[in-house]
């Protein structure tokens, strides 16, 4: 007998519902370029449909995973008929969700505090450690480079790019002297980095949106109009 | 309305005091197709952040601003009207 899973799976995989959904996405990414025109109920629509799917989609999720996954199934294995043993430290991060939820009765929402305290707590240690040692340690180690030899000309010309980058960078937000003279001109330079550094970052944003649009013509062309050659692959 | 219009002027002239009007209204003038999600994203968090602030009804007027583009017009108009003023 198949389950509840196998039989949407089935129906999903139908051609003609396949179809629909082609039409559904081509409609609906219509309606969010509609938008380029002015605001519309078209566009509206698309919004709204994408925060209601968002929402639902989110919290079957975290019910399934977190909830019925990580705590339920683990919580009482031989109640479900499922190997394994009982593990019920897994209620606690229930009951702090359950407190989590005080927050919406006035009397005693200042429980659900504790829970947040918990999350914060665990999150920061948790990630402190690969936070400093991607965004501190590895940038300080990539800054430590060879540049006198060691290396070809154009890899000691980059090098020396790097030093004389974040040097003028730091002198810039070394605000304990007046700008002025030698100083005033490194720090003149590293707005010129910083500068270089923003503007390569804003082209690079720019890039991503174009490469997003482009999935988007594709899709409208190839999977919905069937206006381009199938790719070799 | 007259408390809201009182709040987007309260905003534009912080922003504006603060000399961040260009990069305030760059920021809002290309995401403003996306400012209801924005808005529904901070209604989400909202019992989250709540515990951190002070102001929960400055929060929920800045929701409002995000769910009304034409409101999010009018605070990037008041920004522009008083950066001209400068």
């Amino acid at each position: 007998m198949q389950g509840l899973g196998d039989q949407i799976a089935n129906v999903l995989n139908d051609p003609m519902a396949q179809t629909i959904g082609v039409w559904i996405a081509a409609f609906l990414t219509l309606a969010v370029f509609s938008f380029l025109f002015k605001d519309n109920p078209f566009y509206k629509f698309a919004e709204h449909l994408f925060v209601g799917v968002s929402a639902g989609y989110l919290t079957a999720q975290t019910l399934r995973s977190n909830v019925w996954d990580e705590m339920v199934k683990k919580a009482f294995p031989k109640l479900l008929g499922i190997p394994g043993t009982p593990n019920y430290w897994t209620l606690v991060g229930g009951a702090l969700g359950i407190i989590l939820l005080l927050r919406l009765i006035p009397k005693v929402s200042w429980m659900s505090r504790w829970a947040i305290a918990f999350i914060i707590g665990l999150t920061a240690g948790i990630t402190i450690h690969s936070q400093i040692s991607s965004f501190v340690i590895a940038q300080v180690y990539d800054t430590l480079v060879p540049l006198f030899s060691g290396g070809s000309p154009a890899a000691l010309v980059h090098n020396w790019v790097i030093f004389l980058g974040v040097l003028c960078s730091l002198v810039y937000f070394f605000f304990s002297a007046e700008h002025k003279g030698a100083l005033g001109l490194v720090s003149r330079i590293g707005i010129w980095f910083l500068m270089v550094g923003f503007g390569a970052g804003y082209g690079f944003t720019v890039m991503t949106r174009i490469s997003i649009l482009l999935g988007r013509i594709y899709f409208l062309l190839g999977d919905w109009l069937h206006r381009l050659p199938k790719p070799p692959w | 309305m007259v408390e809201q219009d009182e709040f987007l002027d309260l905003l534009a002239s912080e922003i504006v005091k603060r000399r961040l009007a260009s990069i305030v209204v760059l920021t809002l003038e290309s995401l403003k197709p996306l400012s209801f999600l924005g808005s529904q994203a901070l209604i989400f968090l909202e019992p989250f952040l709540g515990a951190f602030m002070t102001k929960p009804e400055t929060y929920k007027k800045l929701i409002e601003i995000l769910e009304d583009r034409d409101r999010l017009e009018r605070l990037l108009e008041r920004i522009e009207e008083l950066e001209r003023q400068r």
